[in-house]
């Protein structure tokens, strides 16, 4: 680009007053001696008097009341709100109500699911061997027709045994006892036990 | 206090307190400007340029209104007023989905004649004031059908505020050297524009 053309670019600068040092100066003095240069001036002279004019035409007020009208009705804009109404808003707008729809749609069929393939706990239970638990006896044992509940428990205390199974017939009880020998010792010594034998206990099940 | 003695940003800050007095001064100050600028943005849109640049001026001080503190003075006042009217403007013409008409200058001459006859009619006595009426008719007129709008733009940003090209580039969000080149090819196109328009009103008068 050639000084000139440089120069003539900065033009409008230097007319608006933004322009300084020897740029200024060369403008100034081209727009003294050379007649294109004061035609481009004149034009953008022009163009500023033109819009002066635009301007003059229309009026300090036009508007401010439309603006004032304005100002005085209520705002109609949403007021803001907190993110989380935001969210919620968004959520529960018609656009996403056809998800929403589907989502609750979706947790209906998982819970008949599980309603319907449930497992069959009651079978599993009565499946279940019958002896699972059952503490072992290791004593039998047959009362006195005529004893009292509460001799009998006193003789299973001192004996440090309890019934497991019975009564069975004529009177017999199974025992469990923490020391079935010990244990025959102290129930024969009672009055109310009539016999007491110790149990060969049976191979594991 | 007198408001019209007030600063721009003086005004926005009695405006913060709910001083519609403020609103007041500062529309009379510089809605004419934005008016001017809008309208200069929106001819050859195939939008109704004078009715939507009067809506985007009192968009924008209502706008000024609901927050007058948005102006942070980092920029000349004016600078960012014409950014926030440019921004609107562009908006507006989005909104309608419209594009610059492309209408050609040298395919327009029964409008161009018309209405340099019209003006010749109902221009006033004496002589020297219907030249200057005619001459600044002739130059809207010709600001208004150059083809490439973003030169009339820069004319008018130019012409409006004494604003330098560094401040028209910001306002446009452009580099220097392309509103420089912008104004200097404007200039050339309403020159050609001039020269035809005044052959033809020499034409009518010789």
């Amino acid at each position: 680009m050639d000084e000139q053309q440089r120069l003539l670019e900065r033009l409008p600068d230097y007319l608006n007053g933004h322009v300084e040092g020897d740029d200024a100066r060369h403008i100034a003095a081209l727009l003294e001696s050379d007649a294109a240069w004061k035609t481009q001036a004149a034009l953008l002279g022009d163009v500023r008097a033109a819009i002066a004019a635009q301007m003059e035409e229309v009026d300090d007020d036009t508007g401010l009341s439309e603006l004032k009208r304005r100002i005085a009705r209520p705002d109609t804009a949403v007021p803001r709100s907190s993110w989380w109404q935001r969210l919620g808003a968004s959520f529960l707008g018609p656009a996403l109500a056809p998800a929403l729809m589907a989502t609750l749609a979706g947790v209906c069929v998982m819970q008949g699911w599980m309603l319907y393939s449930r497992p069959d706990t009651e079978i599993a239970w009565r499946s279940a061997p019958l002896d699972v638990g059952t503490p072992a006896a290791n004593l039998e044992v047959r009362f006195s027709a005529d004893a009292s509940l509460a001799q009998v428990e006193a003789a299973l205390i001192r004996a440090e045994s309890r019934i497991v199974a019975g009564p069975q017939g004529g009177q017999r009880y199974l025992l469990q006892a923490r020391d079935p020998a010990a244990a025959v010792v102290q129930l024969r010594a009672s009055a109310v036990v009539v016999e007491s034998t110790v149990l060969v206990a049976g191979p594991p099940p | 206090m007198s408001m019209q003695s007030l600063s721009p940003s003086e005004l926005l800050a009695a405006m913060a307190g709910g001083d519609q007095r403020a609103l007041d001064a500062l529309y009379r100050d510089w809605s004419r400007k934005v008016r001017v600028f809008a309208h200069a943005k929106l001819v050859r849109c195939g939008l109704d340029a004078d009715a939507i640049a009067g809506e985007i001026t009192v968009d924008v001080f209502h706008d000024l209104w609901r927050d007058p503190l948005r102006y942070d003075g980092r920029v000349e006042f004016v600078t960012w007023l014409l950014t926030l009217t440019r921004n609107k403007t562009v908006d507006q013409i989005r909104r309608h989905g419209k594009r610059q008409a492309a209408e050609d200058m040298f395919n327009d001459d029964s409008t161009f004649e018309l209405e340099a006859g019209m003006h010749a009619e109902t221009a006033p006595d004496p002589l020297a004031l219907r030249e200057t009426a005619q001459r600044h008719t002739a130059v809207q007129r010709c600001l208004q059908r150059l083809r490439n709008p973003l030169q009339r733009e820069s004319l008018t940003l130019w012409a409006l505020e004494d604003l330098s090209v560094r401040d028209i580039a910001r306002i446009q969000g452009a580099p220097e050297g392309t509103v420089k080149t912008r104004l200097f090819h404007g200039r050339l196109n309403l020159k050609s524009c001039l020269e035809r328009w005044f052959v033809q009103e020499g034409g009518r008068h010789g």
